[in-house]
């Protein structure tokens, strides 16, 4: 086994000109062997303050023998980073913690159906009592979260009783920012 | 079986004077024995930031003999485009996926009481707590979704077998 790659998160803007949305991708390379692989703090064009939609598909699936879940991890410092020492089991952060589940089970589904999730920071005071929705069975429904306000954020998945096949996950975040 | 056929979007303008709302339509024709059938994206006058409403309706039953969905679906980039070839199975896109369904069964019901829907972008800070209808039976309620808010969009008919030939109809009205 060997780190994961995570790449930097690229930003830019995607659709008609006056309408168009704030849109960062970055890949993460989960290599054979570890527990969990995560993306890179959330960038700056990311307003933490908004809504935003989460979009995560996979190259195959993360652990054809068990179950991988997609989490949400919070970080409150600027020197905020998911540790990616190879093989560990324990899943940690520098100035930064599990914030939660998002998806219960990155299944082959989301090799060709992506997540996408509506992600509503708690402080966004217009939308209150909808219910999350964050399993795979429940996928029609649209998935959905409301989270605690973060400065920061990061993405991923891991498992617990099994290690990751090597898989490469794909995360998108789009925000209307203005 | 052959390849659907979905038009470009039209847009225009309807309504009096000062108050008129914008208005996006497009026809998709289902081919007989495909089980999905799909728009083109979105238009360039759809503002996704802020609420529309979609109505729907179709010429026939899609498929008298099974249950058809209509989902929504959205794309991430300019390339965003669904697939609507021969003999699909299943829906398919070009950087894009599947948001919700919007309606859990388009049947009969809809050639006749159309569907008008509510969407309200995520990111839209008004319009609060109010739960997702897609269900036909709660259509009188009236349809509406809070979705994720995206750069395209594409409405998306599948069905369990195979449709029947059709042709669907989708407006889209935005202030």
């Amino acid at each position: 086994m060997a780190a994961n790659t995570a790449s930097a998160w690229t930003e830019s803007r995607v659709g008609y000109a006056s309408n168009s949305l704030y849109i960062a991708s970055c890949t993460v390379l989960a290599d054979t062997g570890n527990y969990a692989a995560y993306s890179l703090k959330t960038p700056r064009g990311l307003n933490v303050a908004k809504p935003w939609t989460l979009i995560a598909y996979f190259s195959a699936d993360p652990v054809a023998t068990g179950t991988a879940l997609l989490n949400l991890w919070g970080g409150y410092s600027d020197d905020f980073v998911m540790a990616t020492t190879p093989g560990a089991a324990a899943i940690t952060a520098t100035s930064g913690g599990h914030i939660k589940e998002l998806c219960d089970n990155t299944t082959t589904l989301l090799v060709t159906l992506p997540w996408i999730c509506q992600i509503t920071p708690n402080s966004f005071n217009s939308e209150g009592a909808v219910a999350d929705v964050v399993t795979v069975a429940a996928i029609a429904s649209g998935p959905k979260v409301r989270v605690p306000l973060m400065p920061y954020y990061a993405v991923g998945i891991d498992v617990a009783a099994n290690v990751l096949d090597a898989v490469t996950a794909y995360y998108k975040i789009i925000q209307a920012k203005d | 079986m052959a390849v659907n056929t979905a038009s470009a979007w039209t847009e225009k303008r309807a309504g009096y004077g000062g108050n008129s709302l914008y208005v996006a339509e497009c026809t998709v024709l289902a081919a007989v024995a495909n089980r999905t059938c799909a728009t083109l994206k979105t238009p360039r006058g759809l503002n996704v930031k802020r609420p529309w409403t979609l109505y729907f309706i179709t010429s026939a039953d899609p498929d008298a003999g099974d249950t058809v969905t209509l989902s929504l679906w959205g794309g991430w980039s300019d390339d965003f485009v669904m697939t609507n070839t021969s003999g699909l199975t299943t829906a398919a896109a070009t950087d894009g996926g599947k948001i919700l369904q919007l309606c859990d069964n388009f049947e009969t019901l809809l050639t006749t009481l159309s569907g008008a829907f509510h969407f309200t972008p995520n990111s839209y800070p008004y319009g609060g707590v109010v739960a997702d209808v897609v269900a036909v039976s709660g259509r009188a309620n009236g349809f509406k979704v809070r979705i994720p808010v995206m750069p395209y969009y594409a409405f998306v008919a599948q069905s369990g077998s195979v449709l029947d030939a059709h042709t669907e109809t989708f407006k889209i009205i935005q202030l």
